[in-house]
């Protein structure tokens, strides 16, 4: 948002009546739980305290068992329709849903009910945006994320392993301000922080151009901060404001790092930006250590062998002769 | 026949009766051929660095890899370019290059290529000699045709990622949502190798049938004319005139 609106959100937020937030918990590693709770801009305290009210997520909740489940109940009965929901971790559907089940009912049975009744639900992570590492291949419980889940709901996907807590900020002050939800792209993740590609944003991007690489960890170029291109950085495949908001306070990312992109906001990106440090996926049915290269090399090399092949056998053989005219042959 | 000095006698003369220079590869064709042959190698080669930069670490071009995908991206549009002159040419060219010789709709195409692979397979001794293509040849242009296009479009969709094109957004966008980007660029890199191999068989395959046929095939790709037994002419023109009416 431009500064210029800095007047009117800090008004906004200042009068806007605090909204209940409750954060629900499926099948997830709380990574998106760690990062919200170590987030500064802003901190959680001011968020608990002063943005929202925020009233229900399990593990920094002081209230436990039955306390807890009433305290659900009368949110959804009581602020129906004017809460949001923060939903972390993929919902499994497998086998009735049996995989993630709290207080007797399942995480699909809890979703509807508190996503359905929500003013707007925001998945965080890559988990609770399209599955994630619980859904990977071959997802033995049938994991998905919310918004396939519990379909029709009003959700921004706030994807990434873990989301990024400045974002996730920016999307409720944006929503405190605006009461609603920011531009979204087609997967339903907010554009100002997905609609760039890393790549384009990455400050090892003069050393891509100039076609200094990385080739092996810990070489000379790894050493002075080529790019990872070779090592099967996905930056270039992948959308996200790493470069820009970067991580745990701004202090670094993972390229800075000196580790390749593995396109943690992408997709279902657990399967389809793996192999983590290869440029391409692997071919099907050739197994993980034939890469495309490989099999390129040997559909041309199968191809001269066989042309050689064919040609020399139709130099062995003589060159068929066109018929010959029958009086043609009488002369001969 | 007389012999002369001049005849190597394990090559004697080949008489092949009253011919006539026939122009069958109109220049669009070949321009589109040749334009063909000089931006696959370009793009085959700078699209191997873009996958596998294997120049590393040099200081004395800052811009390099910048280069190679400019080089890349502008032989892709040529391509681009020769590839929508060929569909037009579909329907504008002449007899040979149309796309009813490529389309095989008629028993008679398949039987032909049939015999096309008996000659490949040598048990025909006689190769299936056309004006044009003969159907085995114009069904693997059209494969290949197809290839072109599967490379067109997978590249449209990796170049309008890191451009944003106003114009390629709304044709191309929405392939990244079925096929992953990862996945397609897969098929861009695999396919090159598929344009490798054709190559060689297709240089393998056209100096068997010229050595063979003796009508001037290699030549005619340069030139535009083959070497065409009268009477062939005469009723390749009956068979047009048929198809026709
Ligand atoms: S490190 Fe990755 S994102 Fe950065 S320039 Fe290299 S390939 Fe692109």
């Amino acid at each position: 948002m431009p500064e210029r609106y800095l007047a009117q959100t800090v008004a906004a937020v200042g009068k806007a009546r605090k909204p209940v937030l409750v954060w629900l918990q499926f099948q997830d590693c709380t990574g998106c739980s760690e990062s919200i709770l170590r987030s500064s801009h802003p901190d959680v305290a001011d968020v608990v305290l002063d943005l929202l009210s925020w009233e229900y997520h399990e593990v920094i909740m002081a209230g436990a068992g039955g306390y807890a489940n009433a305290l659900l109940d009368r949110i959804v009965k009581n602020e129906k329709g004017k809460y949001l929901v923060v939903v972390e971790g993929a919902i499994p559907t497998a086998e009735g849903g049996i995989h993630c089940m709290i207080n007797g009912h399942t995480a699909l049975e809890i979703a509807e009910r508190v996503c359905r009744n929500a003013a707007a639900t925001i998945a965080v992570g890559a988990c609770a945006f399209d599955g994630g590492l619980v859904r990977a291949k071959p997802n033995p419980t049938g994991a998905l994320g919310v918004q396939e889940a519990v379909p029709g709901l009003k959700v921004i996907n706030m994807a990434g392993c873990p989301h990024n807590p400045v974002n996730t900020a920016a999307v409720l002050v944006h929503y405190l301000t605006f009461n609603d939800l920011p531009a979204l792209d087609q997967y339903n993740r907010p554009l100002f922080a997905y609609g760039r590609i890393i790549h384009d944003q990455c400050e090892r991007r003069a050393h891509y151009d100039a076609g200094r690489f990385v080739t092996e960890w810990g070489d000379e170029g790894h050493r002075k901060g080529w790019c990872l291109y070779k090592m099967g950085c996905k930056g270039p495949a992948a959308t996200f404001n790493c470069p820009v908001v970067q991580w745990n306070d701004h202090t670094s990312w993972p390229i800075r790092a000196g580790h390749g992109c593995i396109g943690c906001a992408s997709p279902r990106f657990w399967d389809t930006m793996s192999p983590f440090y290869d440029r391409l996926p692997s071919v099907p049915g050739f197994g993980v250590e034939v890469t495309a290269g490989e099999i390129g090399m040997a559909l041309v090399g199968a191809t001269v062998a066989g042309v050689t092949a064919h040609g020399l056998i139709t130099m062995i053989k003589p060159a068929p002769k066109p018929p010959v005219e029958p009086e043609e042959r009488k002369e001969a | 026949m007389p012999s002369s000095s001049l005849t190597d006698p394990r090559h004697p003369l080949q008489p092949i009766g009253p011919t006539v220079g026939l122009y069958v590869w109109q220049y669009p064709l070949r321009l589109f051929h040749w334009g063909m042959v000089l931006s696959i190698a370009v793009l085959s080669f700078t699209g191997y660095y873009i996958h596998d930069p294997f120049i590393v670490g040099q200081v004395k071009y800052p811009f390099l890899m910048g280069w190679f995908r400019f080089v890349h991206e502008t032989f892709g549009m040529i391509f681009l370019a020769l590839f929508l002159m060929r569909i037009a040419l579909f329907f504008q060219g002449n007899r040979w290059v149309g796309w009813r010789q490529y389309v095989p709709l008629h028993v008679s195409q398949w039987k032909e290529m049939v015999n096309v692979m008996k000659f490949y397979g040598f048990i025909n001794p006689k190769p299936v000699s056309k004006i044009g293509h003969n159907a085995m040849a114009a069904f693997s242009y059209l494969g290949i045709y197809a290839v072109v296009l599967a490379e067109i479009v997978t590249g449209l969709v990796l170049y309008n990622r890191l451009r944003h094109s106003a114009v390629l957004a709304p044709l191309v966008g929405w392939i990244p949502g079925v096929v992953n980007v990862q996945n397609l660029r897969l098929i861009h890199f695999l396919l090159m190798f598929v344009f490798i191999a054709f190559g060689v068989f297709h240089v393998h395959l056209c100096m068997l049938i010229s050595r063979v046929e003796k009508r001037g095939l290699m030549d005619s790709i340069f030139i535009g004319y083959k070497v065409i037994p009268q009477d062939e002419l005469e009723e390749e023109q009956k068979k047009a005139i048929a198809e026709r009416s």
